[in-house]
């Protein structure tokens, strides 16, 4: 209970003691805090509202590649926007904060221009059509600053929007260009893998011709046949060689020439005379010596043949006629012995033929066709055939040849299938996959162009101004009423404040209950005070008149002052409610 | 019982009183009539008592009133709170058979002089004592000030020159009050208050009167060493407080001072408690 009194007590006298210094700090406050409303600068606000517009083509017609949420564009795109570099161009480009610029660096300066920048998100409720969650969505922002000059504060406003609508603008089309580009380029990728894996394929066919697994049948049935036909050669051919045989048989038989007859007899054609001639050249030749008239003789009418006939040829039979010399000379040899003159004379003619045939002259070539030519029909028509036998069965060793060679090929395609289908089912799958993927990326660059489409012609979700930032007429701050109330209550708070600390740093007894918890022990009495009668009161008084008087004098003092130095009071009270917004 | 102790007391007193006074008119002292009555009417009338050797002052009422000094016309609830302090003071220098009293303070100008005037008047009141004031606040002896008187000579006069008591002391037209005034002022007091002549001045004006109390009026005991120089020589202290002006530290470290001492308490000054203790 002595408790209870005693604070309460102590509160009241602790009001009276502390009165004066109250209401001196109170004063002092709110003069201070009027002065700070009133003299606080005004700051304009001037703000832009950007709507973020939905496509104009429904994203079930054309989905869009840009994703993500408009909020987080939209500051992707202010961090983008308010770099130190666009800053500074428009604190230069406007000539903001001049006084400053002195002051503070550069990068103070960006600063300062970031924190009157305000970027606000106006969101509405709406429900996700796919999880049908409600959920805040961005459809609008604006985009304001603040600055003490409602026209600059307008310019900077104005600035500022057309940078965020260009940005925006300028994003959406790269973002989509850089879509398109790169699926271009992807399907170019694929395009050339395509192109490369079909190269590989055409060079390896080329080289497993007939080995590919889809060749297998084909290359099985011209094996076979190919084997029938050899057999079926090299039947014909045997039939071939057989009658050759024989055909050579007859001709060997057959006399070449038959004998010519003039005047009844045979004529010689120049031709034959002069073998004829040369014939008996040689033979004359062996008996006599060359120096004989007669082998003279017959020396002069070969030359007038050949030069009649043009042909200078030696007697093709040289051979023929050694062959038969050394054929006689054996004989002769086994009827008798080495002197005889008859082996003489042979062993004579071979060796003089022998150096005939060495010298070449005549000899080298084969009879000429026309000196040639046999006389003797059957012998003709024998050797006709022979020939037709021989060249037949050539051109049929020919087929043979290349029978073979294609049958070789086949087996070894054949050898080499396995390996090869292998190959070629890699190969294959490859280019189905590369294809497949081609087929992908290009209907994904299709629509990719055609969301670039969209944003050039402008129909896919963008920013647009909606009201476009205006000078602003009213301060948006300070709030002068809110501000004079919320001095009112610093006022007060400091005041008591004041009070407090005051009374906390005051050490003085108060009271018989200080006494007591001082010292144990109350006081033996308690003399209240005595007034002295009629002087306290007056003297009192008189204090208080004095410093209201000079309190008064001060306020007209400062008035007058005011009224004619500065502005006129009723001016002044015309701002006073204009800035109070009354 | 009571009565006849009273009645004898005063007889000694009257024998007191006419060993160092003599009595004029040959009147005994009216018991009935309150000091301050006395003092009140003393302008006027002739006094019932004077001391052939003690100097009566006729003090202004007026005066008192200006100084706060208690009077007949003094706002009762003051006059019951001085009566209050000496009825505690009386009890306790009973219980310990204490004869003096030295009043001081921890600072200066906190309403030692005028709460030891008081004091005295009080006591003074009553019939069972008489009571005798000595300022010994010698750097600054106010006390006759309060009264409006302005002696010739003091207790530092008395003990450095060789001129007698009785003709130090005054009177101020108040009954069983006897002032001894601090006179010249000292600035070496506190050597003058340890003297041995200071000593048999206690003794001498404490002893030769057993019903007599004596107060002492010291200067401040946190300023100057007087209080602690002078303590062996009397009973009891007793601190007086100013409200709202005495620093709570210098209470402390004046009680702690204090502590050989016998203390035997405090005085609130200035409060400012009204209704709790006086508002019937």
């Amino acid at each position: 209970m002595e408790q209870e009194s005693y604070s309460l007590n102590d509160m009241l006298a602790l009001m009276r003691r502390r009165k004066g210094q109250f209401w001196i700090a109170f004063a002092i406050l709110a003069v201070l805090s009027i002065i700070v409303t009133f003299a606080w600068p005004a700051t304009y606000r001037s703000t832009g509202t950007i709507l973020i517009t939905q496509e104009e083509i429904p994203s079930q017609l054309v989905p869009s590649t840009i994703s993500g949420y408009a909020e987080q564009q939209i500051r992707a795109i202010e961090q983008r926007v308010m770099t130190s570099k666009n800053v500074l161009d428009i604190i230069d480009k406007f000539g903001l904060y001049k006084d400053e610029q002195d002051k503070l660096a550069r990068t103070e300066l960006v600063d300062l221009v970031r924190e009157n920048v305000t970027l606000e998100m106006l969101s509405a409720d709406v429900v996700d059509p796919r999880n049908g969650k409600p959920q805040q969505a961005t459809i609008a922002f604006t985009l304001s600053f603040d600055d003490q000059s409602p026209r600059l504060a307008q310019q900077v406003s104005n600035e500022l929007v057309s940078l965020f609508l260009n940005e925006n603008l300028r994003q959406r089309m790269t973002q989509t260009r850089d879509t398109a580009e790169f699926l271009g380029q992807q399907a170019d990728a694929l395009n050339r893998q395509i192109l490369d894996l079909e190269d590989q394929l055409a060079k390896f066919k080329q080289q497993n011709n007939g080995a590919l697994p889809y060749e297998y049948t084909t290359t099985l049935q011209l094996m076979q046949r190919t084997q029938a036909d050899l057999a079926e050669t090299e039947r014909t051919m045997s039939t071939l060689q057989d009658r050759r045989v024989e055909l050579e048989s007859e001709l060997a038989q057959a006399t070449r020439d038959a004998p010519v007859k003039v005047d009844g007899g045979v004529v010689l054609s120049p031709e034959d005379q002069l073998r004829s001639a040369r014939s008996q050249y040689s033979s004359l030749l062996a008996m006599y010596g060359p120096n004989h008239p007669d082998v003279v003789r017959l020396k002069r009418q070969i030359d007038g043949l050949e030069q009649s006939t043009g042909d200078t040829s030696a007697n093709p039979d040289l051979a023929a006629q050694l062959q038969a010399t050394r054929s006689e000379l054996d004989a002769a040899r086994q009827r008798y012995t080495e002197d005889h003159p008859e082996v003489q004379r042979l062993q004579h003619a071979v060796e003089s033929l022998e150096a005939q045939v060495a010298s070449g002259v005549g000899t080298t070539k084969a009879p000429a066709p026309a000196a040639a030519r046999p006389t003797n029909p059957v012998y003709v028509q024998l050797q006709i055939r022979l020939q037709a036998t021989v060249s037949d069965l050539q051109s049929l060793q020919a087929k043979q040849e290349s029978l073979r060679r294609s049958l070789a090929a086949y087996q070894q395609a054949m050898a080499k299938a396995p390996e090869a289908e292998r190959v070629y089912t890699a190969l294959t799958r490859q280019l189905d996959d590369a294809r497949a993927q081609h087929h992908d990326i290009a209907a994904k660059q299709m629509e990719a162009e055609l969301s670039r489409q969209v944003e050039q012609n402008r129909k896919g979700e963008r920013f647009e101004l909606v009201e476009p930032p205006v000078e602003a007429t009213e301060p948006y701050s300070p709030n002068r009423l809110a501000w004079l109330f919320l001095g009112f209550i610093v006022t007060v708070a400091g005041s008591i404040g004041v009070v407090a600390v005051a009374e906390s740093l005051d050490e003085a007894v108060r009271g018989s209950q200080s006494i007591t918890a001082l010292l144990g022990a109350a006081p033996l009495a308690v003399i209240p005070y005595i007034p002295v009668e009629g002087e306290n009161r007056t003297v009192d008084r008189g204090k208080m008149l004095r410093i209201s008087a000079i309190v008064a004098g001060v306020v007209v003092l400062v008035l007058v002052l005011v009224n004619f130095l500065y502005k006129p009071l009723d001016v002044l009270w015309y701002i006073m409610l204009r800035k109070l917004g009354i | 019982m009571e009565r006849i102790k009273q009645a004898m007391e005063r007889a000694r007193q009257e024998r007191e009183a006419g060993t160092t006074g003599t009595v004029d008119t040959g009147s005994t002292i009216d018991p009935a009539r309150l000091p301050l009555e006395a003092g009140n009417d003393g302008a006027g009338a002739p006094p019932h008592i004077s001391y052939t050797q003690t100097r009566i002052v006729r003090v202004d009422p007026q005066v008192l009133q200006r100084n706060r000094v208690i009077s007949g016309t003094s706002d009762p609830a003051v006059v019951d709170a001085y009566r209050m302090l000496r009825t505690r003071v009386l009890q306790r220098m009973h219980e310990n058979g204490w004869r003096s009293l030295a009043i001081t303070s921890a600072g200066p100008s906190e309403g030692k002089t005028l709460t030891a005037v008081n004091l005295a008047l009080s006591l003074a009141m009553d019939v069972n004592h008489t009571v005798m004031l000595v300022d010994l606040d010698l750097r600054r002896p106010s006390v006759h000030r309060l009264f409006g008187y302005e002696p010739k000579v003091g207790v530092a006069d008395y003990l450095f020159s060789d001129i007698p008591m009785s003709s130090v002391l005054f009177t101020p037209s108040v009954e069983r009050l006897v002032v001894l005034p601090g006179g010249t002022k000292l600035d070496n007091s506190s050597e003058m208050l340890s003297m041995p002549r200071t000593r048999e001045m206690v003794e001498d004006i404490t002893k030769y009167y057993p019903e007599r109390i004596v107060l002492f009026d010291l200067p401040p005991i946190l300023m100057v060493d007087d209080a602690l120089a002078f303590a062996p020589f009397v009973d009891a202290f007793m601190l007086v407080v100013e409200e709202g002006e005495t620093a709570k530290p210098a209470l402390k470290q004046a009680t702690e001072l204090l502590k050989n001492t016998n203390l035997l308490g405090t005085v609130l000054n200035k409060g400012d408690h009204r209704g709790k203790y006086y508002d019937y």
